[in-house]
């Protein structure tokens, strides 16, 4: 594994101490769970999501909600009701 | 003047029948919190008194909560530097719940960030610290929750489960750890960790304090598309009924256990058979592997989760000169690398390679399919007994200087996470404490949908071994 290509991946940036470290965990790891690819698991499908019938929607309908101010004053920066982010084209 | 040795179903009748001290008693677990915070730090933040309605379910009483539930009243960090300010703008449902029942906000508790570890050393607010020992860890994630009612300055709490997170500090901390059925508790406002595995839990000093909580909370919330619309079950009531006996499977594991973990389980087996059940070996399919399954699905719905935290819509920004910055990327990157802690960090990575293009057959997928194997075997298992006694872990708690590798810490776990992978419900129980040690408790788990069964069998099993291993709790506390 990678670990640089990894943190890209993940969006993550890494100083060069940690580089070290996470590239020796992930080594680590990886040997540990290789117990994992011991096991049958033949034509056994994998179990994503343990609801699998029971799955429950509601109806997608907009309402007006009351904490719209009390959410946009969680984010860095905003003008008027809109986010704030760095330029995206130059 | 908080008595210890009473649950909060004992408080809670005792002001209703004298509704004159529900004020001075919910005064003084807030003082007790305060007080305990410079020996413990069990919360991130703390709450205020308010004025209690002894008519309510809860009697006014409060409950500290876990970080990772969204509240109106205080921040909601998850434990996180990424959060460090987050304020929600909703509430989850399950304290909802708790508020509409009477209930107060004690406070916040501490807990490993985003719900990743099992110590509590991973929280970006300092680590908490065990009560009965403060150079031994809590217990994580939930450490903060069952350490503040272990302490005795907090009746009940709640707290969230995803691999063990509130039954392995429950047996840390010698309190009960309750995690129910998956889907029988919303996840609406719980902060993701691994959605297919997050579950809401409690940290009580009795079994039927949990199943009152239960009879509050449970049931389903529209907010949440994998909460159950089955019907809830009478918990309380259910628990606390005239003992049925029924059959025990004691689960077949290899690791050696500490010698006090021994200990309480065989104290545990001895209580069940004296009270009439029978006790058998059952054997669980891939249980040697869990760890391994746990960890890398755990990781991966983690590594998606948490891509939501890009320093745009809440959170922490990385400060940024727009001349220096070479595109919206680096911005996400420089923000998350500053925002997470190490195990976040660790577990997004390993997460994100599980995933990947090329692995992803080798690690997640692979992970699913013994995920499914290992299900099917607990239903093979229950169709021959009531519920599975095990260790809750194969340790007491941790010296807070201990040496373990993430590799050991994560296979600690691995007698914990089975539960969670096949959403059942699991509980850990105060079971063994040598005098001024530290405590020991032992797991049963159920069938899905079987809560009120386990509740049952649990309550009659804490009854039977109050006899043998005496009061739990932290004797004359400094902080109370």
């Amino acid at each position: 594994m990678d670990v640089e290509k990894v943190a890209r991946l993940a969006r993550i940036e890494l100083n060069a101490p940690e580089k070290v470290l996470y590239q020796q965990n992930m080594d680590d790891i990886l040997r540990a769970f290789e117990n994992l690819q011991h096991l049958p698991t033949g034509q056994v499908q994998p179990l994503y999501n343990l609801q699998e019938d029971e799955v429950s929607f509601r109806e997608d309908v907009a309402e007006m909600w009351q904490q719209q101010k009390r959410a946009m004053q969680q984010a860095p920066s905003t003008q008027g009701s809109l986010y704030r982010v760095p330029p995206v084209v130059s | 003047m908080i008595e210890v040795d009473k649950d909060l179903v004992d408080l809670i009748g005792e002001v209703k029948s004298k509704p004159n001290s529900a004020q001075n008693l919910v005064e003084a677990f807030f003082e007790g919190s305060v007080k305990s915070q410079k020996s413990l730090n069990a919360y991130i933040s703390l709450g205020e008194p308010k004025a209690a309605s002894a008519d309510t379910a809860l009697a006014g009483l409060p409950v500290a909560v876990k970080d990772s539930f969204c509240t109106m009243e205080l921040k909601t960090t998850a434990g996180s530097k990424i959060l460090e300010n987050y304020h929600s703008p909703f509430e989850s449902t399950v304290t909802d719940r708790l508020w509409k029942a009477g209930g107060q906000l004690l406070g916040k508790t501490n807990q490993d960030e985003f719900a990743m570890g099992s110590t509590n050393q991973n929280s970006y607010f300092g680590p908490c610290l065990n009560p009965h020992n403060l150079k031994h860890v809590p217990g994580g994630s939930s450490g903060g929750s069952a350490a503040i009612v272990a302490s005795g300055a907090a009746p009940a709490a709640l707290g969230t489960d995803t691999g063990g997170s509130v039954r392995q500090p429950g047996h840390f901390c010698g309190v009960v750890g309750f995690k129910p059925t998956y889907g029988r508790l919303s996840r609406y406002g719980i902060i993701s960790y691994a959605s297919s595995l997050d579950q809401a839990g409690f940290l009580t000093r009795s079994v039927r304090d949990a199943a009152y909580l239960m009879d509050l909370t449970a049931g389903h919330c529209e907010f949440d598309a994998t909460s159950s619309k089955r019907p809830k079950d009478p918990y309380y009531e259910t628990a606390t009924a005239d003992l049925q006996s029924s059959t025990i499977g004691l689960l077949k594991f290899s690791a050696e256990l500490d010698p006090a973990c021994q200990t309480a389980l065989n104290q545990a087996k001895s209580a069940l058979e004296a009270q009439g059940h029978k006790v058998v070996d059952v054997e669980v399919e891939a249980l040697e592997v869990a760890s391994s399954i746990y960890y890398l699905i755990a990781t991966s719905e983690a590594s998606s989760n948490l891509a939501r935290y890009d320093g745009v819509r809440f959170g922490h920004r990385t400060a940024f000169n727009e001349k220096e910055l070479e595109n919206l990327e680096q911005f996400y990157a420089k923000t998350r690398g500053e925002g997470f802690g190490v195990e976040a960090k660790r577990r997004i990575l390993l997460g994100t390679f599980s995933l990947s293009a090329g692995y992803s057959a080798k690690y997640f997928e692979k992970a699913c399919r013994a995920r499914r194997l290992i299900s099917q075997s607990f239903d093979k298992a229950f169709s021959k007994v009531d519920a599975i006694l095990s260790p809750v872990t194969c340790t007491r708690a941790f010296a807070v200087d201990n040496p373990m590798s993430p590799v050991d810490i994560y296979n600690d776990d691995y007698l914990t996470v089975p539960a969670n992978l096949a959403g059942l419900p699991g509980i850990s129980v105060p079971a063994y404490r040598e005098s001024g040690g530290l405590p020991a408790g032992v797991q049963l788990m159920a069938n899905r949908f079987d809560d009120a069964k386990l509740l049952h069998l649990a309550h009659h099993l804490q009854q039977g071994l109050k006899s043998v291993i005496g009061p739990n709790y932290v004797e004359a506390p400094s902080w109370l």
